[in-house]
Parts: C-alpha cells; structure tokens; sequence
C-alpha cells in the first residue's frame, strides 16, 4: 500500500473538501482496524486517511426515541448490558462482546458499519434492531436504512463526499428483545456464520414483530431474512416455530464457499443459528 | 511524508518523524528501541504486540501511529517498579505461565486492562478476556492462574 497522506481535518466541513479532493484515494479512518487489516493483505493501492479525532462524535446518547451512537464510538463501549429496560438492544451488546477485546477497544461504530463486511458482528446486530445510519455530506445529514447501506462485499452506498457520523437505533415496544449468536473457527476469527434475532411479542404470547438478520458469508452483505420473519409474524412462539423459521431462514440464503467453511454447510449452520438467535431473543423477553 | 507526532510512552514524552503508515508497533520497537511489544502476525491476529493505548489493550500492530498523537503508550517495559517486577509480572514467573516468553509482554498488557477495574474475575471472564492473545506453549491454564492469583490477592 502506498500510505500518502494522513489529514486531522478540524470540522465536519474540511472532512468533506478532502473528500473530494481525493476522491477514490481517500478513506475515512475510525479506530483503523479494517484498514490495516486490508493493508497488510496488499488490498489497499493508494491512500490518504481522514482521521476525524477531531470531531467529537462519540458517545451513546438514550432518549425515548431511541438510542443514538456516535460514529466514533469504540465498540468496547457496547459490550456492556443489556441493562433492565434495555433488553431490546441485547443483540447489540452480545456483537460487540465477540470482538477481542484490543480490537473493540480501537474499533468504531461507523468504521465497523462502513466496512461493509459481512462477516463483522456489529452490523448483524444494527440491522436486527433497524437501524438507520447517518450520513454527513455537503447538504446536512441524509439517514440511510442500514439494509440499503449495504450494496455488496466491502461496497456502501455512501456519496463520495458522505461519511458516517452516527448509527440510531429506533427504541422498540414494550415485550420486544433481541440476541446475536456467532459460529466461528475460534475466538478471534471472523464469523463462519451468524445471526441476530429481535421479537416483540404481545400479552397473549403472539408475536407481532420479529427480525431475523444473518451474517458470515451466507451473502455478500448481512442478509435479512423476510422468509423467517413471514414464519415468526403473527405465530405463537414454540420450538416447532423457531424450528420452521430456523428452516426458512437456511431456504433462503445461498451462501458463499471459501476457506473458513463451505456454501453447503454454511446454509445448515444458519438454520441452527436462527434457531439459537430466536431462542436467546425470546429468553430476554421481560 | 513523514509528520511529527508526540506520544507520552512509559512516562516519557517523545517527538517522532513517522510516515502514515507506521504503526505504533513499528514505532515502538524500531524507533524507541522498546522490543517488549513483540512483531508476531502484525496483522491483528495475535495479541503479542498489545500495549495500552491511555489504559485500554490494543494490538500495536494495527493502530496508525499519526493517530495516537498526544496519547500515552504503555508497553511491558512500563510496569516495573524500581527495578522490581510487579505483583503481575511475579505471577506470571511463579505460575510458571511462562515458556517461550513470545506472548507475554502482550498477555500481560491484556490481563493488565482486566484487572484494571478491580472486579471480580471468574476464569470464564479471564479466558474470554485474554481470548485475543494466542499462545502456542502454555495451554493457558497457567496464565489464567496467574492472572486469577493477582485478582484474588488485590
Ligand atoms: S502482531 Fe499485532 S496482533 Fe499479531
Ligand atoms: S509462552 Fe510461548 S507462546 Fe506463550
């Protein structure tokens, strides 16, 4: 990699001049993890990085809509939880708990979302709790769904002159909860596969909402599973329903081969994995 | 181009002309001579580079050193007190959690953040904690040990 030029632009303002300055050359630096990590691989050709320490951007900020978190804040600021009242966003803090801990305590939320990968945690989980990420450009914020900010392996759906400033998570209904599961060669590997689930579900026991999100090579980005959801809306939430939606969930991916696991297996892992994901979901459900 | 950058590294401040794409592993070992962060996958795989970056455990290898400007870098050299190895250090010598001695510098940085809180730690808590430092001699039992020893002692 040809590392040529490393810029600490002042405001939200100078982040976008660079921007376009730079255009393809220029990326945005959060905790730099995913960065090297394409570095040392040989994958990066030439790059300016636009550190944004200066930019405050950090922080979980919880109102009654939901809770709002900066895009620089390190992921080790989500490991903790879920509180009492905060059982809607175990998914999120399950995630960020299978990062090591050196690598959650330098990576960001935005760089982590921004990557575009899907084999990191985070983002399984952001989707499940639908997320909306925020984007700063020349005109304002512009709030992207998370599912359209993926458009495929390490592509976002980013302007050129847009970076991430934040991801919001809506705050969900009363009876709603969440879980990510994670299968992976060892405790610092990436995921094989993974699943985050989120269900709200009524005084009768019905569910009224549910998310099953999956991650880890079953698709070029976190895949949400409508198939699953169509099984979980509206049904009563036995072992017979988490087993079908586990099923649909596996019908609908067609998962990539590579050397961590093949196509095939992935696609019977994620059955399993959304099964386990609902499972932990529906445990937490106050 | 190379740019200058202050880091505050075992108490001492120091000025350093680094191109962007040094890391602070590489500062460290190449430009301060502190070999104790140690050069195993320099890709984030390993742990054995792990220092604390102002007291929380990160690989070396992977942080840009341009972007630790002003934060304070403390490597296994840094804990040492009078020549006295400290409480940690000793456990790990007493526990025999030590053969080859390549992983560490940085699993005594990782376990150096786990005790930091000064809650209780379960073994459980102490693997999934040191579950980013790999170490191919010890079979872990013995760090674990070691570390278990210090948060029961503190
Ligand atoms: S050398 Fe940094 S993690 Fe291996
Ligand atoms: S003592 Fe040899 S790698 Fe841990």
């Amino acid at each position: 990699m040809e590392l040529d030029g490393f810029f600490t632009p002042e405001n939200s303002d100078e982040v976008i001049e660079l921007l376009a300055q730079f255009g393809d050359e220029a990326l945005v630096l959060g905790g730099g993890t995913f960065i090297h990590s394409l570095a040392v691989r040989g994958l990066l050709a030439r790059v300016r990085l636009i550190d944004l320490r200066n930019l405050a951007l950090v922080g979980i900020e919880s109102a009654s809509a939901g809770v709002r978190l900066g895009a620089r804040t390190r992921c080790a600021a989500l490991a903790r939880g879920p509180s009492e009242d905060g059982r809607w966003l175990g998914a999120v803090h399950d995630a960020a708990r299978h990062l090591p801990l050196q690598v959650r305590n330098a990576a960001t939320v935005g760089g982590c979302v921004a990557a575009a990968s899907p084999f990191f945690d985070l983002p399984v989980a952001f989707m499940a709790l639908d997320g909306v990420v925020g984007a700063r450009g020349s005109n304002g914020i512009r709030e992207i769904d998370i599912e359209a900010l993926y458009l495929g392996l390490f592509e976002n759906s980013l302007q050129q002159t847009e970076f991430i400033v934040s991801v919001t998570l809506p705050r969900m209904p009363a009876g709603s909860a969440s879980a990510f599961v994670k299968f992976a060669s060892n405790a610092n590997d990436l995921a094989i596969v993974s699943a985050a689930a989120r269900v709200t579900v009524d005084a009768s026991g019905r569910c009224t909402d549910a998310r099953v999100v999956i991650g880890g090579g079953v698709a070029n980005r976190p895949w949400r599973s409508r198939a699953a959801e169509g099984v979980l809306q509206g049904a009563t939430l036995g072992t017979d329903t988490l087993e079908a939606a586990g099923d649909a969930a596996a019908s609908d991916v067609e998962p990539l081969s590579d050397h961590r696991a093949s196509g095939r297996y992935r696609k019977a892992v994620a059955g399993v994995l959304v099964r386990r994901a609902l499972t932990a979901a529906l445990a937490r459900v106050p | 181009m190379k740019q200058i950058v202050n880091i505050e590294v075992n108490g001492d401040v120091h000025e350093v002309a680094a191109e962007p794409r040094d890391s602070l592993l590489e500062v460290l070992r190449d430009h301060l001579g502190l070999v104790g962060p140690k050069r195993g996958c320099d890709g984030g795989g390993c742990g054995c580079c792990t220092v604390l970056l102002d007291g929380r455990a990160v690989y070396s290898c992977m942080v840009y050193v341009l972007s630790a400007e002003g934060s304070a870098v403390t490597t296994v050299e840094g804990l040492a007190e009078d020549g006295q190895l400290n409480p940690l250090q000793s456990a790990f010598v007493e526990a025999g959690a030590v053969q080859c001695g390549y992983c560490t510098p940085g699993m005594i940085m990782t376990a150096t953040e786990l005790l930091a809180d000064g809650e209780d730690l379960d073994d459980d808590e102490i693997r999934h904690g040191i579950a980013g430092n790999l170490c191919r001699c010890t079979g872990y039992q013995k760090i674990v040990d070691a570390v278990q020893n210090v948060a029961r002692n503190r």
